[in-house]
């Protein structure tokens, strides 16, 4: 089989972009990630990140005909546009290191910001925890939400879904009591819930079907509680 | 102890953040050191998150013996008593340890849930779903930011292990890394260096092992000394085929019904419920790689290396033979003999980065030596230059895939050992005929591949050595003989290098 792909392509932070198109000859069961390897015999092979090849480790996110998607696990079997092209581009919400390789360390340090962190745990529902412990971190949801990367409404960036949703996970696993409330006074300042518009279209984004509405729903709810808690006991 | 406060001045230096490396930080920090994590990439995207199956606790002393004969008499000779009966008397408590730290392990009523995965007479391994890789990494991730959020401990993310930093007395002192994305060279100066960097798994094909398990830092462990044991034993495991890897079937999977023969894998016993819980996202690719249905057809399976059983040599207290250099998770051998009791593995990994931390937390405390740091850095500076200027005519994943080819003849199937020779040439070439097209110095991965590449030829060549001193064919390749009945061969005696 063939088929065509179109890589935008940029040779460091803040370059222009470029579009390449490349010949593919593929086999079935192939996926757009083995493209882009296979095209690394040439030179200069497309810089891109990739490591456990089976959707566990969320490096391969890229978009992939405009939508963002683990490039490991999607087929190349018709994905094919009308021309008979695949367009591959970066994240469009993190800043570019090469081609397909962004930096989204903004991820890791907002999770320290809201102190989405863990400590003393308790004993939950394991297969609950299981599903929500199963992100992996790929920032499908941030690319999907109108609001994650979009103008700073309160002078500090929203968080966005995952964020959220890790912040309830430490709020599910989380004993103490103190810790819970620091979490929920970061999530209701700038850049937190509030700037969540519920637009709700990281839930279909996600490819590990993170409850990611409900997460949100029930941050809402805690730091709803919180709040009027807090200005009661002033 | 609060998080913030720093009790002891030691400074620990702690390389790879999967599940080792993460539990030697934790256990480091518990013990009141300062930890700097150096990582290729975060926590959250180690191998480790793709790792499945779970770990083998038994309960009470009697149980615990019962468990070290099943793994003595599953690796066979070889298999190291002692490091069998430390890991199977720590399993109990490791198991709460995690269970503190927000691992949601499978219950039972109010205890675990125990199964019996194959090789082991009783019930005894626990799990968490389909992806007790993931879990086990979002747990410890989450505990781990708690100290960074205080102060306590520095994520490197990004940084490619260079140069180990050797002081006058040939003491290890430190690590210079290269940052991924820009080719920066930094020293990391510490007290006492943890190298838990993964295994060698992707180098053997056919390969259900990560991009990144190439073997590279404890080869240059290796290279400045640190002896080798059994690094030429690879653990195997029924795998479905896909196109740029194989897909390992998940052990849990296996035990609740999933048939597999040499050739084939039957889901159909199985209900949607069962393949999600145990399977996770395991029958939807292996759908889609194969081009089967497994709710009607059989899945094709073969054999395909899930990772390494040996690695570098440790002693009780996971010191390697470089001074000032500990070891563990896969990069560290776990005595394990001929193939691992399944289930042991992981055990085994986050045991020794239990005691590895712990050892690095207790190393002496002395002032740092910027002059060697520095020498270092410069060495490594100098060596990213002659990459760039190199004007042979391999490329370095050229060189690396003739490196694969040669040590998939030795330790596949085949048990072929003409590789030693063909590895003296190839470690010729190295020097003469390499040549990185690409020379640009933002994310330049075959840069980073040629800086790796002397490491990767040493620890090759000293694998298939060994490997031929064994004078055996490897074991488990009989293909997938622990989960499909075929009887196991059990090689020769141990052989370090
Ligand atoms: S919540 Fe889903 S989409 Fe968002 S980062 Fe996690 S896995 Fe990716
Ligand atoms: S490479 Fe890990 S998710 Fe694609």
């Amino acid at each position: 089989m063939k088929t065509r792909l179109r890589i935008r392509r940029q040779d460091g932070p803040g370059q222009a972009s470029r579009w390449e198109v490349r010949e593919i000859h593929h086999e079935e069961g192939h996926t757009v990630l083995s493209a882009l390897m296979e095209r690394n015999s040439e030179v200069p092979p497309v810089a891109l990140e990739a490591s456990c090849l089976e959707e566990a480790c969320g490096s391969c996110a890229m978009l992939i005909n405009g939508r963002a998607r683990l490039a490991c696990g999607t087929l190349l079997e018709g994905l094919a546009d009308k021309d008979g092209l695949v367009t591959v581009e970066p994240l469009s919400k993190f800043p570019v290191v090469r081609d397909l390789v962004v930096d989204r360390g903004r991820v890791r340090a907002d999770l320290l910001h809201m102190d989405a962190t863990l400590g003393e745990t308790r004993i939950g529902d394991p297969s609950r925890v299981q599903d929500l412990a199963a992100c992996v971190a790929c920032g499908a949801c941030l690319e999907a939400c109108p609001n994650y990367g979009a103008s700073e409404a309160r002078g500090v960036p929203f968080i966005g879904a995952v964020v959220l949703h890790e912040s309830r996970l430490a709020n599910l696993l989380g004993v103490d009591k103190v810790d819970r409330a620091v979490r929920l006074e970061a999530l209701m300042g700038n850049g937190g819930i509030a700037d969540c518009g519920n637009v709700q279209n990281c839930v279909n984004a996600c490819p590990k079907d993170i409850p990611l509405a409900e997460s949100i729903a029930e941050l809402g709810r805690d730091t709803t509680v919180h709040a009027i808690k807090r200005w009661l006991f002033r | 102890m609060a998080a913030g406060s720093a009790s002891n001045p030691c400074r620990v230096l702690v390389i790879g953040a999967g599940m080792a490396g993460l539990t030697a930080a934790l256990s480091a920090l518990e013990r009141g050191a300062s930890v700097v994590l150096l990582s290729r990439f975060p926590a959250t995207r180690s191998p480790s998150s793709a790792f499945k199956g779970g770990f083998n606790a038994a309960e009470g002393s009697a149980e615990v013996e019962i468990h070290v004969a099943d793994a003595l008499a599953h690796g066979g000779p070889g298999t190291s008593e002692a490091m069998a009966r430390s890991r199977a008397q720590a399993a109990g408590g490791l198991a709460e340890w995690l269970a503190r730290q927000g691992l949601p392990f499978d219950r039972d009523g109010a205890g675990f849930l125990r199964q019996s995965l194959p090789g082991s007479s009783r019930p005894r391994t626990l799990s968490a779903g389909a992806a007790f890789g993931r879990q086990l990494i979002h747990a410890l991730d989450g505990q781990v930011r708690r100290f960074e959020r205080a102060g306590r401990l520095e994520r490197a993310d990004g940084w490619h292990l260079a140069e180990l930093i050797l002081d006058d007395e040939g003491r290890c002192r430190g690590a210079v890394a290269v940052h991924l994305h820009t080719l920066e060279a930094r020293a990391f100066s510490a007290d006492a260096v943890v190298l838990a960097a993964g295994g060698a798994g992707w180098l053997v094909k056919p390969t259900a092992c990560a991009l990144d398990c190439d073997g590279a830092a404890v080869g240059l462990a290796h290279r400045h000394g640190a002896r080798l044991q059994d690094a030429d034993r690879l653990a195997w495991h029924p795998s479905v085929p896909g196109p740029d890897k194989d897909l390992a079937v998940p052990p849990l999977l296996l035990v609740q019904g999933a048939k597999a023969t040499e050739d084939t894998l039957d889901l159909r016993g199985l209900g949607k419920p069962a393949w999600k819980r145990w399977g996770g996202s395991f029958p939807r690719l292996a759908a889609a790689f194969s081009g089967k249905n497994p709710a009607g057809e059989l899945l094709p399976l073969r054999s395909a290396v899930v990772g390494s059983l040996g690695g570098l040599r440790v002693d009780e207290d996971m010191a390697t033979d470089l001074p000032g250099l500990l070891a563990a998770g896969e990069a560290a051998s776990g005595g394990f003999g001929a193939r691992a009791l399944p289930g042991d593995e992981a055990l085994a990994w986050l045991h020794q980065a239990q005691v590895a931390g712990r050892s690095a937390a207790g190393a002496k405390v002395r002032e740092a030596e910027p002059a060697e740091a520095l020498r270092a850095q410069e060495a490594t500076v100098l060596r990213l230059r002659a990459v760039h200027a190199a004007h042979g005519s391999t490329s370095p994943g050229g060189l690396l895939a003739e490196l694969s080819q040669e040590l998939t003849l030795a330790l596949g199937p085949g048990g072929s050992l003409e590789a030693v020779n063909a590895l003296e040439g190839l470690a010729a070439r190295v020097e003469s005929d390499l040549w990185v097209k690409d020379r640009s110095l933002v994310a330049n991965a075959g840069t980073l591949a040629a800086l790796d590449l002397p490491a990767s030829l040493a620890w090759a060549r000293s694998v298939v050595a060994t490997a031929a001193a064994r004078r055996t064919a490897p074991p488990d390749v009989v293909l997938n003989a622990a989960w499909t009945g075929a009887g196991p061969r059990i090689a020769a005696e141990g052989v370090g290098a």
